[in-house]
């Protein structure tokens, strides 16, 4: 085995101990309570979600793409760094109001509250497991990858070892095992690829440097339509590239846990304000460094590869491989994480729903565990036999998430007349659209990228699917009402309401109502 | 009325008032009353096989009203009394309704949570009916506009109605 192999071996041990040992610590106190979240101060819940949100997309995909477009990719960047943006100001506080009054913990759920229809959050649920494991696997490709090029096995030997490594180690860890870990990983992620961002930047002479140098290798990788001008004029493949992950975000089958304070402690908001500023400065530098590599590494093999290459060039052996080590790790901690999510989605919303509604806790563990377990052997053989890209797997799982829930998000809250026959339309056809035209290859005939094909025929889907099926009820439609009122009270005051008491004002209110 | 469990108050009406103005300066506030809200409280040890060791307390919430769970951070501290003045909305969750909920919820949380491979295992240490008081706050905006919101005694945290 080589050296580097050793490192990572080294690395996996210490964060082992550092697991062990605040998983010891953890247990030892009564005070605070393991899943209460609270004993983790904001620093590490901030690295915790960002380690998270850093995936084999980040460090393989952006840069590849970067790679062969030029600057074209850097819509793709605008769109991701806008997204949160976008879901929280243009959609977020109508959406916000109505599953508060609709009681809804996660997008889906809403879905289904607002449309009232199971079938959505059966379709909706389906959709994100597509997704899911879409993206699961693009990790396992960048996994392989990264294992392979730190021990220098083969592709799908290195593939093998670092599941089976990986998934020992996050699945045999405890909460805080995990998030102390994540903290030390992301420490070492953000100081290797800003470190990595900074040399390289300066090594070419900064951002004039970079521009004068592609120009000179291809001007058209300056050029916002793409190199050799591949999407001249077609603003359809703009606006798609922009919106695609503006909205995928949204269709992410995240369940919020409520959390109750026992005593008057400082909220932990200061971690999520953390973790968006750092997300936008970090989204830009991995396409930067992939338009620096058609400079420094212009005969590369593979381009996904341009980070690791880098690292190698431009940093002493031993922190490249420590480096290496790292990103192989969260890459996969978030697979797991995947993973762990697509089979409770599986258990909860579809085993339990229609399958065996009395399953006992027991018979739901293991029915999610098996679907990990078939989801990772998919995954698995798909990585081997058939890898396309990282980048083309992210994008086509994104696309196909956006075009599901953007229309049917956007109706529930703009439009009275939007049912679920509608809703399922839109989901439906949105989705389907975008895999057809990806598998296909239908956006360089039409000049329409996959994701805006995909949003006009959900649109369709919604307009006529709503004028069959029964109309939405009273209760939704005085839901849609008071959603849509102006806010009262100032934007701080606003800003500082918890909506974690929503349920407790909604049972007051009632309680007084039935009192006076 | 008997004695019951409940959180002493540590946002007195005065911190209330005081904090809610902070944001708001040109509306007016005013506490109308208190209301004691009822909640299950669940404290469970929870284990499971795992590589790391994985043992310790954990331990939530049933809304007495609405059945909602929600996971606690600290032990808490309930003091028995006897209260004078305050509203008690009637409990609507049933004690065994709430043992089942709190259960399926805190096994949910763990097993997506604390990522074991095999279920794990939940005993229950402490279960108590204890009360929680949120402050009725009347508000008059300066365009003449008014409503009540609750402010939670416990934490400051507050929501319109």
């Amino acid at each position: 085995m080589s050296m580097d192999g050793v490192i990572f071996i080294i690395y996996l041990g210490i964060l082992l101990t550092i697991g062990l040992w605040f998983s010891r610590r953890s247990s030892a106190s009564t005070e605070q309570y393991l899943l209460g979240g609270r004993s983790l101060g904001p620093a590490v819940t901030a690295m915790t979600m960002q380690t998270t949100a850093m995936s084999g997309f980040m460090f393989m995909g952006a840069p590849a793409m970067a790679f062969k477009y030029g600057w074209y990719a850097i819509w793709y960047a605008i769109g991701d760094a806008g997204g949160s943006i976008i879901n929280l100001s243009v959609l977020g506080k109508r959406m916000r109001r109505m599953s508060e009054l609709l009681g809804a913990l996660s997008p889906i759920e809403y879905l289904e509250k607002r449309f009232e229809s199971p079938s959505v959050r059966v379709v909706g649920s389906i959709i994100s497991i597509v997704f899911l494991f879409g993206y699961v696997c693009a990790q396992f490709i960048a996994a392989g990858k990264a294992m392979s090029a730190l021990t220098g096995f083969t592709y799908e030997l290195s593939l093998l070892i670092g599941i089976s490594v990986i998934i020992i180690y996050t699945v045999a860890g405890g909460y805080l095992a995990v998030a102390y870990t994540s903290f030390v990983q992301g420490l070492i992620m953000v100081l290797g690829v800003v470190g990595i961002g900074v040399l390289a930047y300066f090594h070419i002479g900064g951002l004039t440097g970079l521009n004068v140098a592609l120009k000179a290798v291809d001007p058209t990788y300056l050029s916002i339509w793409g190199k050799d001008l591949a999407y001249y004029g077609q603003w359809g493949m703009v606006l798609g590239a922009i919106l695609i992950y503006s909205i995928g975000y949204m269709g992410l089958p995240h369940v919020v846990v409520r959390h109750m304070s026992m005593k008057s402690t400082k909220t932990v908001k200061g971690a999520v304000i953390i973790s968006a500023l750092w997300n936008q400065f970090f989204i830009f530098v991995p396409y930067i460094l992939g338009m620096i590599g058609i400079i420094l590494l212009p005969t590369i093999a593979d381009p996904e590869m341009i980070i690791t290459e880098l690292a190698y060039t431009l940093f002493p052996g031993i922190f490249a491989a420590l480096l290496l080590s790292a990103i192989m790790s969260a890459v996969m901690s978030t697979a797991d994480s995947i993973l762990m999510q697509a089979g409770s989605i599986l258990s909860r919303d579809v085993y339990q729903r229609f399958i065996n509604k009395d399953a006992s806790p027991k018979t739901m563990i293991l029915v999610s565990r098996l679907c990990i377990l078939l989801g990772g052997v998919v995954g698995v053989v798909v990585a081997i036999y058939e890898p396309p890209s990282v980048f083309a797997l992210v994008l086509f799982a994104f696309g196909t998430l956006g075009n599901a829930f953007l229309v049917p998000y956007v109706a529930s809250v703009y439009s009275r007349k939007a049912n679920y026959i509608g809703c399922l339309c839109a989901m439906i056809g949105g989705a389907t659209t975008n895999i057809i035209w990806t598998s296909m290859g239908l956006e360089t005939s039409t000049g329409l990228h996959p994701f805006l094909a995909g949003l006009l025929v959900s649109l369709l889907g919604m307009l006529i699917g709503s004028r069959f099926g029964r109309k939405p009820s009273d209760e939704i439609l005085t839901a849609f009402e008071q959603s849509r009122k102006k806010r009262v009270f100032s934007k701080e005051f606003d800003r500082n309401i918890t909506r974690d008491l929503a349920p407790e004002a909604n049972n007051v209110s009632k309680f007084l109502a039935d009192n006076k | 009325m008997d004695a019951i469990l409940l959180q002493e108050i540590e946002f007195t009406k005065e911190e209330v008032l005081l904090g809610l103005q902070q944001y708001e300066k040109e509306t007016y506030f005013q506490i109308q009353d208190i209301i004691y809200y009822p909640y299950y409280f669940f404290e469970y040890q929870v284990s499971a096989k795992s590589l790391l060791k994985f043992k310790g307390k954990a331990a939530c919430t049933i809304d007495g009203l609405g059945g909602r769970g929600a996971m606690v951070d600290v032990r808490p501290s309930f003091s028995r009394k006897k209260v004078e003045v305050g509203r008690f909305p009637e409990l609507v969750i049933e004690e065994e309704e709430a043992i089942t909920m709190a259960e399926r919820f805190i096994f949910d949380n763990a097993s997506s949570k604390a990522k074991f491979v095999t279920m794990p295992k939940i005993t229950e240490v402490q279960r108590n009916l204890f009360y929680r008081p949120f402050w009725i706050t009347d508000f008059k905006l300066d365009n003449k506009k008014s409503g009540q919101l609750i402010v939670d005694a416990i934490s400051g945290s507050y929501h319109p109605l």
